[in-house]
């Protein structure tokens, strides 16, 4: 068992509300692992735990073997842990290019004052970078849209930017919230391709998502989440025969995958 | 890209003549102000107009930019090629200072965390009179010289505005497309995200904050030295609810809007001038109705309209 991420009995505590209630699972390194639950279970609050945004009020994660929890969310970030976000959170004055660029903001080392004084050394990680966000707009396959402002792609295409923001870093673990939420059916079916060749590039991916049969068709590592509470752990056959996970989903007997 | 570079060129050409053509003493120094209130406008342009946080203490930088100069130069026998520097630095300090509220408030609260501040400067200048001369400000502050030669006539002096408002507008351009602006835009845009992309909010606001003061400590610099006596009264709330004004009518975050901004409104006054009293009413209401239609300045209509030309252009093509 060689795993990436650890949560450890895991509380995330709003006021009165527990929104995530003593919460244990792991990721292996290069699995493809989906949280699931319905709506209010805790997921989107899980992962911003994960990726420091919430601070948990008990417990640890730990992620690649030092401890995480409590760190801020930039430095989570450069750890190796990008995501993506449930509603489009592009950052709406800039092109696609400086969108993507945004994302490779903490791989450039040269200090922020260089550039503008123009030294050469920065000039050259400039173009390193454009050249880096160029080649991850081919992977995601929008290389024609570069220097369109990215408030005029379609929603679409906007969700496959913020995607690529976060693998241009090049994390260790992406965080995927929601991916398909708003997508048409061949969207989808391209997104499933795209988060396949993202996951065969040998980068671990936990993802959040509604749509039950791209999960259960991508993942072998399922996690059941409700009312903050892990219910169920396993394989998509396991998972959608348990019957605390039906009764959470439909609150009757039935199967919430209807092929 | 290129026709860009051309205008620039263009543009600096034309500055250079400017005291070729406007031959009075009065006339170039309004311009010689206009062009402070530019290098201010700039400057704001990075902590409001980039990384959205509203700041409305450019007249205590300002002021304290001008206070260092004058102390520095006046009291303590300092050469102004090492005031300069120093003044605009002075102020990034308190810059800086003034940035650390900005993690923890934000909008309207922050504006007035910074309206407080300013208020304060304005305190100290006026009741600190063994250090700032109090409500009297400071007077014989020393002609500069360049080379040798005294810059006496606002014509010359002008040439030494112009060399830091070509400095202000270069930082601002190359800092647009460096890894900077991109952080700060992302800070306005969306802070969290930008946050979880690795970018360390709390470092780049504070030094948003701390570059929009130097540039105001080095046009308060500029402006001691130009009118060589300064008092506490300059340096008020309604200069830096100017200075803000200029950047929107101009258009906040690009690189030429807040030069635009900054000439209009620092010129308005003189082309309004014959409407005597009612001037005041005539700029504010000015002011309000080009906000209300035009939110993103002279420059965002000018742009606006470029882009709708482009886009039937483009529209065409691919029909």
């Amino acid at each position: 068992m060689d795993s990436i991420l650890n949560v450890e009995n895991i509380t995330i505590k709003f006021g009165g509300l527990t929104a995530v209630n003593q919460l244990e699972f792991s990721i292996r390194k290069g699995e493809l692992m989906g949280l699931i639950g319905p709506n209010g279970s805790g997921k989107t609050t899980m992962l911003n735990g994960i990726s420091g945004i919430y601070k948990p009020s008990d417990g640890q994660i730990k992620f690649d073997g030092s401890i995480i929890s409590g760190k801020r969310a930039f430095e989570i970030s450069r750890m190796g842990i990008g995501r993506s976000f449930q509603n489009n959170q592009v950052f709406k004055s800039m092109s696609v290019i400086e969108n993507i660029m945004v994302g490779y903001h903490h791989c450039m080392r040269s200090n922020m004052f260089s550039p503008i004084l123009g030294l050469p050394a920065a000039d050259k990680e400039e173009k390193g970078a454009i050249a880096k966000a160029i080649d991850i707009l081919e992977f995601i396959g929008l290389p024609h849209l570069q220097n369109q402002m990215v408030t005029s792609l379609a929603y679409g295409q906007q969700k496959l930017v913020e995607i690529a923001r976060a693998l241009v870093a090049n994390p260790k673990l992406l965080l995927l919230d929601e991916p398909a939420a708003g997508l048409n059916p061949f969207e989808k079916v391209e997104l499933e391709k795209l988060i396949r060749r993202i996951n065969e590039n040998g980068i671990t991916i936990l993802m959040v998502e509604h749509d039950m049969k791209m999960v259960m068709r991508l993942c072998r590592h399922i996690v059941v989440l409700n009312f903050g509470k892990k219910i169920a752990e396993g394989n998509p056959e396991s998972v959608s025969k348990n019957q605390e996970v039906i009764k959470a989903y439909l609150g009757e007997e039935d199967s919430i995958v209807r092929n | 890209m290129k026709d860009n570079r051309l205008i620039i060129i263009l543009a600096v050409l034309a500055a250079l003549v400017v005291p070729y053509i406007i031959m009075s003493d009065y006339h170039m120094n309004l311009v010689n102000q206009a062009m402070i209130f530019t290098i201010m406008t700039l400057g704001l342009n990075v902590v409001l107009g980039t990384a959205g946080q509203l700041s409305l203490a450019t007249a205590a930088f300002w002021g304290i930019g001008a206070y260092t100069s004058a102390i520095l130069t006046v009291r303590y026998g300092f050469n102004f090629w090492m005031a300069f520097p120093l003044s605009g630095i002075v102020a990034a300090v308190f810059g800086m200072f003034l940035g650390f509220p900005s993690l923890k408030v934000k909008g309207h609260y922050l504006a007035m965390v910074t309206i407080g501040f300013g208020e304060i400067t304005h305190l100290v200048l006026k009741n600190a009179v063994s250090f700032t001369g109090g409500p009297n400000g400071i007077s014989n502050i020393p002609l500069v010289s360049f080379a040798g030669i005294p810059l006496a006539t606002p014509s010359s002096y002008y040439y030494l505005i112009l060399a830091s408002l070509l400095a202000a507008v270069l930082f601002t351009y190359r800092m647009r497309s460096s890894k900077m602006g991109r952080a700060l835009i992302a800070i306005s845009d969306k802070e969290i995200i930008a946050a979880s992309m690795g970018i360390n909010t709390h470092l780049y606001k504070i030094v948003a904050f701390s570059i929009s003061a130097f540039w105001a400590g080095i046009a308060g610099s500029l402006y001691a030295h130009s009118f060589h006596y300064i008092n506490p009264s300059t340096f008020v709330f309604g200069e830096s609810v100017k200075v803000m004004c200029m950047l929107f009518i101009g258009g906040a975050g690009t690189v030429f809007g807040p030069i635009i901004g900054s000439f209009m409104l620092a010129m308005l006054p003189e082309w309004l001038r014959f409407m005597q009293e009612i001037y005041m009413a005539i700029y504010g209401l000015g002011v309000a109705l080009m906000m209300i239609f035009w939110p993103k300045g002279i420059l965002g209509l000018v742009l606006q309209l470029k882009n709708l030309m482009i886009g039937k252009k483009e529209l065409q093509v691919s029909n």
